[in-house]
């Protein structure tokens, strides 16, 4: 059957070499292939910059043409709980490797595993290290118990650069022979946030929609507002006329689909871009963090949101 | 009921589908040579089952109707369909056999009902019609077992002419702008657009039809809500007792007015109690413990209430803009489930993380093409298609079948597409470009990392 591959997957890096933006980590990890060894690691960082692509590129480097036999993926926040990691996991580990000297279980988000099922763990990562190393992948390392961090090698993937994203974004329009305009590569890199994910389903959302790729479409397809417009809602609000930028977020939830969340997102990012007072600027950072909390505890966004700009035009 | 007292006596009384009277008529006087069953299929209110009790009547045949509220699986069918179908006429009675409302037919309920009815078609020795809303939820096979019908949504001129005719019967009093208004509002269903002219009284102004639309009363809402903001008393939470509202549809009403009539401080007390109901409706929501709606309902009126007070005389109150649903079914979240299961397998993410593809392929189930290749990719099915996007689910289904019978192409290679020797080089140039701008970066990022963790994500 004819298909097409989302364009995070025809275009994921298969070479250590082509993960773009990440030198120190990669020239580390290129140590082990040359050892073919090495230690249970730890990779913590925000959600598409590259850990999960490191890892698969690392097995296939370490295993060439039996990487699949001897890498096992586990999503540990879909089946959490500490059966996964007693049973699923462990009877990965006991098997033997083929063709090399050891596997590798890939646990992407351990982060999202209980303490209990994180202590569990523990055990089975000494017990068999001789035929099997980890590789846990969290966004956040805090989160992980001091005893498994200890038993790693811990490598941070912060967000990556808007150079690396617009290359990468560069590439793959080129690849793929879409028109895309500077104003539209810079939106990308704007909505993505370091998000390497982001960016390309951006990217291909907006090939889905138009021929040339363009600011406007950009912030269109990635439910994004302009930041102008974020900016202006927030302005109409301080200035006391909470009616008419009501208006502005019932136009932004209800004709733009955005949601309450990226909304709430890109008002703390444009409070630093406005002209008033550092004091009030504290304040607002106040006010919008209570209402993300609200947005999280209530059912209605647009409420909350309201409530937000209610509370910004009562200076 | 003016829909009743105005159901079409004759043909000429069916408005906006003259055209398929013709075809409807050549196909029952010459029934038996063509096929033996008729699907009507079209939008709700455009005349489906009215054609055919106008159809038995003008030619005088005994209509036997099976409708969606009568049980349909086998037996049932066998036994009235299926008795009517192949006993031929006694005592010279002719009959039409009406399946009104076949959608789903073929669903659990009616167990072994497609089949049943595929066979009573096949064997009728009396004309059968059905009638749908949807051609896609008439199971394939009794799809090529009939002649089909479509009915389209009628143009709103053509409700207006019979709401015209309607108003001037009945002696309603109403501006052409207003009826014209409510035809529109119909989206083609004559049935709501009559309901709604008689839903209005003997006399129609401009803006009446602001209040139609979302076919409950109106009214009493209105009233509590007036005296919710001309009192000050924490009592005015009993005028709401009696309307029949959920509280989360009442909050929005309260919602959407309430800025109308406060300002300041009193707004912004009002609009913190708004949140909290909304909070409380949340709890009751998750924790199915619904007796915490009764906070909610308490401040978002009585407390709204006590929060300010208006001297406006006149309020033009306006029903909610932002309807939003609380929750939803549970086969829609096992849906869901599946869909980001299937997308975290492909794309190696949990499902959280499978969210976030979800923009782009609606993005992309834009273009059907584009739509089907990705969703053979991730080898959805149909309902899975349609759970994403309900407006374009068909085309895509559509264009599946197309690729289907398009010869298949040599699937295209796994990996990154095959670059030339040159371009290695540029691209490994601009590699070392990208290196060092982030050899410099990752001095800083080593700081600020930190922060970052705390503050942006
Ligand atoms: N550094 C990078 N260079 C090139 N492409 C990248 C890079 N980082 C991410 N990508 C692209 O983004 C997609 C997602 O990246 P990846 O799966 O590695 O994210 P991750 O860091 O594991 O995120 P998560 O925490 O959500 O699992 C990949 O398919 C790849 O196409
Ligand atoms: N084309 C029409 N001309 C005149 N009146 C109509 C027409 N269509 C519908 N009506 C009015 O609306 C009422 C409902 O129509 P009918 O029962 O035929 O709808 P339907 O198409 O069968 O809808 P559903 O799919 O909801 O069953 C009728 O009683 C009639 O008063
Ligand atoms: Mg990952
Ligand atoms: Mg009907």
């Amino acid at each position: 059957m004819e298909f097409e591959k989302p364009w995070t997957e025809k275009y994921r890096p298969q070479k250590l070499d082509d993960i773009v933006g990440r030198d120190p980590i990669i020239r580390r990890l290129k140590s082990y292939v040359d050892k073919k060894s090495m230690p249970h690691l730890l990779f913590a960082g925000p959600p598409g910059v590259g850990k999960t692509t490191a890892a698969i590129a690392l097995a296939k480097e370490i295993f060439g043409e039996y990487w699949k036999q001897n890498f096992q993926e586990t999503n540990a926040s879909d089946e959490r709980g500490i059966n996964v990691v007693r049973e699923k996991i462990k009877d990965f580990a006991r098997t033997k490797p083929i063709g090399g000297d050891f596997k590798i279980i890939f646990l992407d988000e351990s982060d999202a595993l209980t303490s209990d099922a994180q202590n569990a763990l523990r055990r089975t990562m000494e017990v068999y290290t001789s035929t099997c190393r980890f590789i846990l992948s969290c966004n956040y390392s805090s989160r992980i118990i001091d005893p498994i961090q200890s038993r790693c090698a811990i490598f941070r993937f912060g967000p990556l650069s808007n150079d690396a994203i617009k290359f990468m974004i560069k590439k793959i329009a080129h690849e793929e022979k879409i028109d895309l305009k500077t104003d539209g590569l810079e939106a990308i890199a704007y909505v993505s946030e370091g998000d390497m994910r982001k960016a390309i389903n951006a990217l291909q959302a907006s090939s889905g929609v138009g021929d040339s790729i363009t600011e406007s479409l950009v912030y269109q397809v990635s439910s994004r507002a302009k930041p102008e417009e974020i900016k202006n809602m927030m302005k109409v609000a301080l200035s006391g006329d909470f009616l008419s930028s009501r208006k502005i977020l019932q136009s932004l939830l209800l004709e733009q689909g955005l949601s309450g969340e990226d909304i709430i997102m890109q008002m703390h990012r444009e409070t630093f871009n406005l002209e008033v007072s550092d004091k009030e600027k504290v304040r607002i950072v106040d006010m919008i963090g209570e209402a993300d909390f609200r947005l999280v505890q209530g059912a209605n966004e647009f409420i909350q949101l309201e409530f937000l700009l209610a509370n910004l035009s009562t200076g | 009921m003016l829909v009743e007292k105005y159901f079409p006596k004759n043909f000429s009384e069916i408005k906006g589908q003259q055209a398929l009277v013709k075809d409807i008529l050549a196909w029952i006087n010459t029934w038996g040579n063509e096929k033996k069953a008729l699907l009507i299929y079209g939008p709700p209110g455009s005349g489906k089952t009215t054609m055919v009790k106008v159809l038995a009547k003008e030619l005088g045949y005994d209509l036997i109707e099976l409708n969606a509220s009568d049980k349909r699986d086998q037996n049932a069918l066998n036994r009235i369909a299926g008795n009517a179908a192949s006993s031929k006429t006694l005592f010279g009675y002719k009959k039409i056999i009406l399946l009104d409302e076949a959608d789903n037919i073929h669903g659990k309920e009616d167990f072994g009902g497609a089949k049943a009815l595929l066979e009573i078609i096949k064997n009728t020795q009396n004309p059968i019609i059905l009638t749908a809303n949807s051609y896609w939820e008439v199971s394939q096979a009794i799809r090529d077992n009939c002649k089909l019908v479509q009915f389209k949504r009628l143009q709103s001129r053509t409700i207006f002419s019979r709401l015209k005719e309607i108003a001037t019967s009945e002696g309603i009093e109403a501006d052409d702008d207003v009826l014209m208004k409510i035809a529109e509002q119909s989206s083609g269903d004559m049935r709501a657009a009559i309901n709604d002219l008689d839903s209005l009284g003997k006399k129609l102004v401009k803006g009446d039809e602001k209040v139609v639309g979302s076919r409950d009363t109106e009214t009493s809402i209105f009233e509590a809500l007036s005296k919710l903001y001309m009192s000050n008393s924490i009592d005015v939470r009993k005028e709401f007792f009696d309307i029949d509202k959920k509280p989360d549809e009442l909050l929005l009403w309260i919602d959407e007015n309430t800025p109308k009539a406060y300002k300041g401080k009193e707004l912004l007390n009002s609009m913190n109690l708004i949140s909290k109901s909304d909070i409380y409706l949340k709890r009751a929501f998750n924790t199915r413990n619904y007796s915490m709606w009764k906070y909610a309902s308490d401040l978002m009126t009585g407390g709204v209430s006590v929060a300010g007070i208006t001297d406006l005389r006149y309020i033009p109150f306006s029903p909610p803009k932002y309807f939003q649903v609380l929750g939803s079914s549970k086969k829609s979240r096992e849906t869901n489930k599946i869909i980001l299961d299937k997308i975290g397998k492909k794309c190696h993410c949990s499902r959280k993380v499978a969210r976030t593809y979800l923009p782009m392929i609606s993005a992309l189930f834009l273009n059907p093409r584009k739509g089907a290749l990705i969703a053979n990719f991730f080898e959805f099915d149909m309902e899975e298609v349609k759970f994403i996007d309900e407006k374009n689910y068909r085309k895509i289904e559509l264009a599946r079948e197309e690729l289907l019978k398009e010869p298949e192409k040599k699937e295209k290679i796994e990996t990154v597409p095959i670059i030339t020797e040159k371009k290695v080089e540029s691209r490994k140039e601009s590699l070392k470009k990208v290196e060092e701008l982030s050899k410099e970066e990752s001095k800083e990022e080593k700081q600020k990392n930190q922060q970052k963790t705390l503050f942006d994500f």
